[in-house]
């Protein structure tokens, strides 16, 4: 009788060991899928599609040439609450002069980078760096 | 011993039901692993249309300062420019050269990708016609593989000279290209014509002014080829407001292409070539 319930024990032990494995394998196989990739290729679409609005409407170049961020600031407030960004404008040479952030936003996540160039000024090339990130 | 097998039944169907939820996670994965790749192989693709688009989209109008108006096929083939910095104080060449020197170091660098502008420069050509336009500071060469299918070159411009003429002169006939200028200025306007032979090097259009400036205007042989137009705005700015080519009528489509462009994305090991297209019919 004895024998019989300390084998019970030990099949019982076994079962949930192999439970336990298979179950936290499950665990380890789900934890490593991620939705931050989509995440983050959303948001450097939206930065690539902000960045060719503003070269085709010609506002990075009239920033450039009135020296203002009026533009592109109201550009950024108009998008969408749960998003952030800045939109920095540099000479061909990698010196900034222009930048703008959008209100009320400051901390960064994880955001995305996407640059433009563009011809301002007489012929000078500039280029616009836009960091986006969710709020 | 009934419940002995009962036991292990259900420890089998335990077994396998744990199995089938591993397994199922497993692919779960697996799937989600190709997804993501797919999604980023995709991203690649619409990063690289992008760059692309950001590197040849108005290039030419921005540093060459020469537009397309437009391309009309009716009994003839013609094809209309503007062009509105003809002047000695703009390298055109230069231009050219400095944007390919930031496309393929900073602008590359700054995307993480290879950029390679091949024949990129302040020429491009039109087919099918095999005509090559380079603008060069103060003057515009359009060379035509075959002159004989030009059947008019219209030019109307004004020359931005505060100063007045002085004398002005223009070839006579010649041949069968007509050749027609359209030109105003500080002392009024200058409108000659001329049917022209392209295998001759004719005399020019020209006027001259008080300043010491002139604006020339050539068509015909020139460094042993046929058919070639000329524009020299020399000490003056002309703002070219009308370039016409008027051809005859071939079927193939006009295309009018600029340098390729080379584009490799290393982290996929995506490459991009592709000609770098400034109109097309």
């Amino acid at each position: 009788m004895l024998k019989k319930g300390i084998i019970f024990s030990l099949d019982a032990i076994l079962a949930v060991i192999i439970a336990g494995v298979m179950i936290l394998a499950c665990f380890f196989y789900l934890s490593h899928t991620s939705t931050n990739l989509y995440q983050n290729q959303d948001i450097y679409k939206i930065s690539l599609d902000s960045l060719t609005i503003l070269e085709k409407d010609n506002t990075l170049k009239t920033a450039v040439e009135t020296n203002s961020t009026t533009t592109l600031q109201l550009f950024l407030d108009s998008l969408p609450a749960q998003l952030c960004g800045d939109i920095t404008v540099y000479t061909s040479s990698s010196s900034a002069v222009l930048s703008a952030q959008k209100t009320g936003c400051t901390a960064k996540n994880e955001s995305t980078i996407a640059v433009r160039s563009f011809v301002a000024n007489n012929f000078n090339v500039y280029y616009a760096r836009m960091e986006a990130w969710y709020k | 011993m009934k419940k002995k097998k009962k036991g292990i039944l259900f420890t089998i169907t335990t077994i396998f039901l744990l199995l089938a939820v591993f397994l199922l996670s497993s692919a779960y994965l697996t799937r989600n692993k190709e997804l993501q790749r797919t999604a980023t192989i995709s991203l690649a693709g619409d990063r690289l249309r992008y760059i692309e688009d950001d590197i040849t989209d108005n290039i030419y109008s921005d540093l060459v300062s020469i537009n397309l108006e437009s391309i009309s096929r009716g009994t003839y083939v013609t094809v209309v420019f503007n062009h509105s910095n003809l002047s000695s104080s703009i390298n055109h060449r230069q231009l050219m050269q400095d944007y390919e020197t930031f496309i393929e170091g900073a602008y590359s660098a700054l995307n993480n990708i290879n950029i390679d502008l091949i024949g990129f420069n302040n020429s491009f050509s039109l087919s099918p016609y095999n005509s090559t336009f380079t603008i060069d500071s103060n003057m515009i060469y359009v060379y035509t593989e075959n002159p004989d299918n030009i059947d008019r070159i219209q030019l109307i411009m004004d020359i931005d000279e505060a100063t007045l003429n002085t004398s002005d002169g223009q070839p006579s006939d010649t041949g069968d290209i007509e050749v027609e200028i359209e030109m105003t200025h500080s002392g009024g306007e200058f409108n000659p014509s001329a049917d022209l032979d392209p295998t001759v090097n004719n005399d020019p259009f020209y006027v001259n002014f008080e300043a010491g400036s002139r604006i020339e205007i050539n068509f015909g042989l020139y460094n042993s080829q046929s058919g070639v137009l000329r524009v020299n705005a020399s000490g003056l700015k002309a703002d070219i407001s009308h370039l016409e080519f008027r051809y005859n009528l071939l079927s193939e489509k006009v295309i009018i292409k600029g340098g390729n462009i080379s584009i490799i994305y290393p982290v996929e090991n995506i490459t991009k070539k592709t000609e770098i297209i400034i109109a097309e019919e």
